[in-house]
């Protein structure tokens, strides 16, 4: 072959190749740069956030129930650690932490390894400091100051403000996406979970630049966090306080509130327990116990029971809403009555009242009378009535996993029991008994439909937000709802609640207070033989009702629910207190 | 004039090397003084090299190939000085050098030398074969396939450029096709490995693939412009291994960008067509097989290390010609650039010389 075309040969297969080349670069550079340039930026930045400081939570005096508190936290940044096993036991010793708990955290592999893993939040001073001097002989162990959550008052408010926990797995999930990353703190109930948008703070963020071997750290950025919102509550420290020594042996729960704006003045749940625990950590006995006892449960508002006799008012109003009854309507009592083949007899007063009417009915809480009433109207009728009154429905208040509570009637029985409606079940609603559940929440709302004359209301519990510099961003207004109604009906029930505090039964102690007070008691049977779920609902002053009070006793060892009156006539005493203070100021 | 472009082309390429160099070398350091030195050692023997008749230096060639020998042989009995888990290089003094660099001249003397002198074409191809099978032989067993391979590309090429039948390569090519699942054995085990993982990326993202995947995102993220002089985050902070000479190449494009990558290439590109172009100015066949040789070997080591570090072929340790950081290559480049205007200043001079 001739030796120009071997060269001519040579020099095309050249181009040919610089040519490809040239394409190559093309699609790296260019077609792929922006993915290969965030490639690059992920091998050599690292960010590290900086949690933000909560806003506190205060009560409606401004008393701090919440804050963040600065507190040494132990933490280990596993790609720096150079002996793992000598690191891990020095921290076990000096801290008295389990050394397989160490390793779990240190070995999780949901966060980036050279994230710092807290090893001991708020460890006492002395332990921390022997960790403090010894930090440079043990590479990747640090001692910071973090944000930590402080609960000041321990268990009294525990239901309403919830506490923190850091993120789980399965939030994390569904949080990424809004900037949670692993290690923050989260609301897991109470306030602190619904208004977790607000309290968190926006997370501060340090950017450092690193080399392949990741240990030399230049800070290329950093980003300050903000603190949250505080949040200022309806809750009153006073009467919280007084409630909570009221309730102190009732297990069960008590709601204090404005009936005309739906302000919660208390909200108590027994048991009761310290959000402290979460921040410092559970020990295993501790967790049992609560566990046991269902202390995490807000009574008021994820507590659901038969209403008893405190139902009645309502049946009443609905049987005269219905025109079914009117005030003229008397019933003899006679201790029984037979309604379709059977007979139903009064267990409370068998003896029978005599001729009662509605107002007579309700102050002597006569069960024949509204079985009579409840046979009129039918449950499908009662139970539309009482709908719109608000039973069976979420009341709306700002907390999170509200229960519904239970208005049956034929067709739910139908389907969730699979079973016809008997007429013994209607008689069973007409006092409250039966399938019917309330929340003691509930319960507050409706004595308040009663009380306001008719109105629904939504209670709250955030009064105001404030921005960290104190611009106020969030200011609460009540929420009514109004239901069609006849007042002359309404203040047939009101007339009857009221004559149950004075004609001198076992209310009579509510009659010494210096207001008048309108109320209802309501002993709920659980079982045969069970204890019973005792009620009193009360508002007062009966003209132009300022306070409902609702108070749960679960499973008390009382037999009627008259016995809970002292009690409440403490927290009636409490509450005067309360307003003559607000009064004085 | 060629000639005079071609020195241009090599200047500009040693300056973008030597800038790459300062960058990653964080400023000025030993290395840069060394890299000088190189280059200024080299362009002293190139111009001496014009002083010497090319056809006289042509008949030392056995003297030298000898020399070389020599010095590879230094190594498998224990002379040399081990770096990065190969032994390649030999200390003299303060000086370190590497013998395969200087041994590809050698060798390329010296196949112009046999291919001039011996008239029949087999014998031509045995002998040719055997002198670059010695040295391959040494060089792979340091361990470094990479200048085996350019030694083959040389062979080759001036086979090729010779008057030896093309049937005889075919020939060989056949013999290596069947020996191949052999060859399969006798390469060592991170070789086989580097080769798996080119087949197959995805194969061991942490382990060996690493080289590969910082390379391809040095060169990606440099992007149209590049990340700017000293700003390079893949070399500069360590990701990309050895960026001063087997992946200058990536580390230069991610710093200078597409647009610099494409200088480069063309420049490399120019300087070997020029190369090749220049075949027909020296009269004598030694004088053309120099210019095959030459061209051979600065093609191959190009366009191997540049397909490396954009992922076209597996990684094999070859430095860029001019660009890459290393004494002996440096020297090395300049002197067969010298080789080259040797062979053909010197066959203008003796034009009417029929007698080869």
């Amino acid at each position: 072959m001739e030796i120009r075309i071997k060269q001519i040969i040579i020099i095309l297969i050249t181009i040919l190749i610089i040519t490809s080349f040239a394409w190559r670069l093309y699609t790296l550079q260019i077609v792929k740069g922006d993915e290969y340039l965030e490639l690059s930026e992920k091998n050599f930045l690292r960010n590290l956030p900086i949690p933000a400081p909560r806003g506190e939570i205060y009560s409606q005096e401004g008393e701090i129930l919440a804050r963040d508190t600065l507190s040494y936290v132990v933490s280990v940044v596993p790609s720096d650690v150079v002996d793992i096993d000598r690191t891990v036991i020095f921290l076990s010793s000096t801290l008295e932490v389990p050394v397989d708990k160490i390793m779990e955290t240190l070995s999780d592999t949901s966060t980036p390894f050279y994230y710092p893993r807290p090893i001991a939040v708020g460890a006492p001073i002395e332990k921390v400091l022997k960790v403090k001097v010894r930090e440079s002989d043990y590479p990747g162990v640090k001692v910071e100051m973090y944000p930590v959550r402080e609960y000041l008052r321990k268990s009294t408010f525990a239901h309403v403000t919830g506490y923190v926990q850091e993120i789980d797995l399965k939030d994390l999930q569904n949080l990424s996406l809004i900037g949670y990353t692993p290690g923050d703190r989260i609301g897991k109930a109470g306030i602190e979970r619904k208004y977790e948008a607000y309290l968190k703070g926006e997370k501060g963020e340090r950017i450092f630049k690193v080399d392949a071997s990741g240990k030399d750290r230049t800070l290329l950025n950093e980003t300050l966090p903000e603190k949250g919102n505080s949040i200022t509550l309806t809750i009153s420290s006073f009467l919280q306080e007084r409630a909570e020594e009221v309730m102190k042996d009732i297990n069960g729960a008590l709601v204090i509130m404005n009936p005309k704006t739906g302000e919660i003045l208390s909200m108590v749940s027994n048991p009761t327990f310290d959000p402290g625990y979460f921040i410092k950590g559970l020990t295993p006995s501790i967790w049992a116990d609560w566990n046991k006892k269902n202390v995490l449960v807000n009574r008021a508002i994820q507590g659901q029971y038969p209403p008893g006799s405190t139902f009645k008012p309502f049946v009443g109003l609905s049987a005269l809403e219905s025109k079914k009854i009117n005030d003229k309507f008397v019933v003899n009592c006679t201790g029984s009555i037979i309604a379709g083949r059977r007979t139903f007899k009064c267990w409370i007063y068998p003896g029978g009242h005599g001729n009662v009417d509605m107002r007579e009915a309700l102050a002597v809480s006569c069960n024949i009378f509204f079985f009579t009433v409840a046979q009129e109207l039918g449950i499908d009728m009662l139970a539309k009535y009482v709908r719109q009154y608000g039973f069976g429905e979420i009341t709306g208040v700002d907390l999170l996993s509200e229960a519904t509570g239970l208005v049956p009637d034929t067709s739910w029985k139908l389907e969730k029991k699979n079973e016809p409606w008997y007429l013994g079940d209607t008689l069973n609603a007409g006092i409250g008994q039966g399938f019917l559940l309330v929340t003691p929440l509930q319960m507050a709302v409706m004595y308040s439909f009663l009380a306001n004359g008719g109105q629904l209301v939504t209670p709250y519990l955030v009064n105001e937000i404030h921005s960290p510099k104190g611009d106020l961003i969030y200011s609460a207004s009540p929420k009514l709802k109004n239901v069609m109604l006849s007042s002359k009906n309404l203040n047939i029930i009101k007339d009857g609640l009221r004559r149950s505090v004075t004609r001198g039964g076992g209310l009579s102690p509510l009659n010494e207070l210096p207001i008048e007070v309108s109320a209802k008691t309501g002993t709920a049977q659980t079982h045969a033989g069970g204890k019973p779920h005792l009620w009193i609902s009360a508002y007062a002053p009966s003209n132009d009702p300022e306070v409902v009070i609702v108070l749960l006793a679960e499973k008390s060892d009382f037999e009627f629910a008259y016995y809970l009156a002292p009690y409440m006539k403490k927290i009636f005493e409490a509450w005067l207190e309360y307003k003559s203070n607000i009064l004085n100021h | 004039m060629r000639i005079f472009i071609i020195l241009i082309l090599a200047l500009i390429l040693t300056t973008i090397g030597f800038s790459n160099l300062f960058s990653v070398s964080y400023g000025w350091t030993s290395r840069l003084d060394r890299q000088l030195i190189s280059v200024f050692l080299g362009i002293i023997l190139l111009s001496a090299l014009q002083f010497i008749d090319f056809n006289h230096l042509i008949k030392y060639a056995p003297l030298g190939y000898l020399f070389g020998l020599f010095t590879l042989l230094v190594i498998p009995f224990g002379g040399g000085k081990e770096i990065y888990g190969a032994v390649r290089w030999i200390n003299i003094g303060n000086f370190q050098f590497q013998p395969s660099e200087f041994a590809k001249v050698f060798l390329i003397m010296m196949l112009s030398y046999v291919f001039k002198i011996e008239k029949r074409s087999l014998l031509k191809f045995i002998i040719g074969f055997m002198l670059f099978a010695v040295y391959a032989l040494l060089v792979y067993i340091q361990p470094d396939l990479g200048t085996s391979l350019v030694m083959l590309a040389i062979f080759l090429i001036m086979v090729l450029i010779s008057e030896i039948p093309i049937k005889y390569i075919g020939i060989l090519l056949l013999i290596v096709t069947l020996l191949m699942p052999f060859g399969w054995f006798a390469l060592k085990d991170y070789q086989q490995a580097r080769l798996l993982v080119f087949l197959n990326p995805g194969l061991d993202p942490g382990g060996i693939g690493y080289n590969l995947k910082q390379a391809l995102i040095a060169v990606g993220s440099g992007k149209f412009t590049g990340k700017g002089f000293l700003k390079g985050t893949q070399a500069r902070l360590g990701f990309l291994p050895v960026p001063q000479s087997d992946f200058a190449f990536a580390s230069i494009l991610e710093e200078g960008g597409f647009r610099l990558g494409i200088l480069i290439i063309m420049s490399i590109a120019f300087l070997l067509i020029l190369t090749i172009s220049l075949i027909n100015n020296p009269f004598s066949l030694a004088g053309k097989l120099v210019v095959a040789g030459v061209f051979g070997m600065l093609a191959f080591e190009s366009f191997v290390n540049i397909a490396m570090n954009i992922g076209l072929v597996p990684v094999v340790g070859l430095p860029l010609p001019f660009i890459s950081y290393g004494g002996s290559a440096m020297v090395k480049n300049f002197v067969s650039l010298g080789l080259i205007i040797s062979a053909c200043k010197k066959s203008k001079l003796r034009r009417l010389d029929v007698s080869i």
